[in-house]
């Protein structure tokens, strides 16, 4: 009797000229994340051979590769890093815990409680009661994407695109919740409104998160969150290995 | 006076860029930079001085003001430049005194002309880059009244030089296999080489729309998870128009993508006018690296292509069939 393993190989892939891309998964679990950033972490302080820049996503490690170096030779020293250990079985890592103000005051916060099949109350109550971890650092400097939510919460990205959501905006789809670094243009519905900045040149550490840290949000009213415009982290509390 | 440029009027978009950043996508910044890497490479070439900050001017140039003795040099996107009042050769490093006014008008054909200033722009840095990257917040748009800072010249004398016109084919466009190619039928990616797309009009340093009367789109592809994603990646999300992303492009994307711009053909897309028509045709992808190293190569000797001006334009009053007929701005 054969049984089928829990986890499937990580896989390499060439994308592009001068990259590879490592995928733990091919959908957002809290284990597919936590392998790629654990691996990521490890490669990281390697020096290996032809890497030039590594990055993680959400279950995925990119890899921008010196394309005067032998290509097989390394995705080959990549392939040996992967060998290593089991990713997929190391211990959730302890990260800080972020508390972050908001008021879910967007405009797509009705449309989003709706396709998620709660009242509005019921969507603040649950996203404001869930410690969500930022999964990957992306789309805009220090921009996290924070997961995952409930799987009720799977709601998929809107077809078109939204002209323009304003900076330090929450929005969510796909069970997770991003903060907007900047005013973007994105296919995620808008639900709330932060004061905390992601990344800020000016600031002694200008990427506010780590990936791996802990996020939670509280309920404010507007008021709140327009006082707290020159505060540059938005009235958020820091507590440190959570 | 400390060397600068005074900006007596500016285009709509006028930005100050180098070789952006590497080594940041970690952090979700993206590698930004120049829209068009080979023009920027012309202009260090030409200014002899490379790694140096040059002003991008998209579509429209403006007024400056030399605040002292300068060189400064063209390339990219031709446009009309004057000095006060006198034609000047674009593609070309030429001599500036202090309070001269130089005029550049609209782009001929094209989108991003360059300016390079002789000892390069010095504009605040942030993580070793003064590039502006508007969705990072990085840098501010040039505007009337600003008056930029110069370094020191390295290279007072080398002037009065241009490079030659370079022919190349705009409309065919050389892609790799990427993150989501395989999940491509093979079908559709014969329809992808075959289709013809238009430069759509949304564009802007992130990237442009790519228009086209067929649906490319992929069963399924919007539960793709967000993946790294890099300036030159062909996205295809739900509804049919196709987005080939740019310098300043988002660092994560969850939209399928069907193909790899090659970074050596990215230029030919950034510099596209709305309306201009492309073909995809995919490489294999030894034989582009080996043309990426070639362009490296060729970009690395720009500066010993560089030939005296052969005629002072100032002098000419059939600039403008001269340099876009005969092509034969230099000596070979």
């Amino acid at each position: 009797m054969t049984q089928t393993p829990p986890h499937p190989n990580p896989s390499i892939t060439y994308v592009g000229v001068d990259g590879l891309l490592v995928r733990f998964g091919e959908t957002v679990t809290e284990q597919n994340n936590q392998a790629a950033l654990a691996f990521h972490r490890y490669v990281d302080g390697l020096d290996l051979q032809g890497v030039l820049e590594s990055a993680p996503s959400l279950i995925a490690v990119y890899f921008r590769i010196d394309i005067t170096e032998c290509l097989a030779g390394v995705s080959a020293g990549i392939q040996a890093a992967l060998d290593t250990q089991d990713w997929f079985a190391l211990p959730s890592s302890k990260g800080r815990l972020w508390t972050i103000p908001c008021s879910f005051d967007g405009p797509q916060l009705a449309e989003a409680a709706e396709l998620a099949g709660v009242t509005q109350t019921q969507a603040v109550d649950q996203i404001t009661a869930a410690r969500t971890r930022v999964l990957t650092l992306g789309f805009a400097p220090g921009q996290p994407y924070l997961g995952n939510l409930e799987e009720h919460w799977n709601i998929p990205r809107m077809s078109g695109i939204a002209p323009n959501v304003p900076a330090q905006a929450l929005v969510i789809a796909v069970r997770q919740l991003i903060i907007f670094a900047n005013a973007a243009p994105t296919g995620w519905r808008h639900i709330g409104q932060t004061a905390f900045r992601c990344f800020d040149q000016d600031r002694a550490d200008p990427f506010a998160f780590k990936a791996g840290d802990h996020v939670r949000f509280r309920a404010v009213a507007r008021a709140e969150i327009d006082a707290l415009a020159s505060d540059t982290f938005g009235g958020a509390r820091l507590d440190e290995s959570q | 006076m400390m060397p600068a440029l005074k900006v007596e009027r500016a285009g709509p978009l006028v930005t100050v860029q180098d070789a952006g950043w590497r080594g940041t996508l970690a952090t979700g910044l993206s590698a930004g930079g120049a829209a068009d890497t080979r023009a920027l490479a012309e202009i260090w070439a030409l200014l002899g001085e490379p790694n140096t900050a040059v002003l991008e001017m998209a579509g429209m140039g403006g007024q400056f003001r030399a605040l002292a003795p300068m060189r400064i040099a063209f390339s990219g996107a031709m446009m009309s430049a004057t000095l006060d009042g006198a034609p000047m050769l674009w593609n070309a490093v030429h001599k500036v005194e202090a309070g001269q006014v130089l005029d550049i008008g609209a782009a001929h054909k094209g989108t991003y002309g360059y300016l390079g200033i002789g000892g390069g722009l010095k504009t605040p840095r942030f993580l070793g880059s003064s590039s502006t990257h508007r969705t990072a917040g990085l840098g501010q748009v040039v505007q009337a009244g600003d008056i930029l800072a110069i370094g020191t010249d390295t290279q007072p004398d080398r002037i009065g030089l241009a490079l030659p016109h370079r022919a190349q084919n705009n409309d065919l466009i050389q892609v790799v296999q990427t993150a989501h190619t395989a999940l491509f039928s093979e079908e559709l990616i014969d329809r992808f080489e075959k289709a013809m797309f238009l430069r759509g009009a949304r564009g802007n340093r992130q990237g442009i729309s790519l228009e086209t009367d067929q649906n490319f789109s992929l069963e399924g592809g919007q539960s793709i998870p967000s993946e790294t994603v890099i300036a030159g990646d062909i996205q295809v999300p739900g509804q049919g128009v196709l987005f080939a992303l740019l310098a300043d492009c988002q660092t994560t994307g969850g939209y399928p993508r069907i193909a790899a711009i090659l970074p050596s053909e990215l230029p030919k897309i950034a510099q596209a006018n709305v309306g201009d028509a492309f073909q995809f045709k995919f490489m294999d992808r030894e034989k582009a690296v080996a043309v990426e190293l070639a362009e490296r190569a060729a970009r690395a000797a720009l500066a010993n292509k560089c030939r005296p001006i052969l005629r002072d334009p100032a002098k000419m009053n059939d600039l403008l069939s001269y340099q876009l007929i005969s092509g034969a701005i230099a000596s070979t």
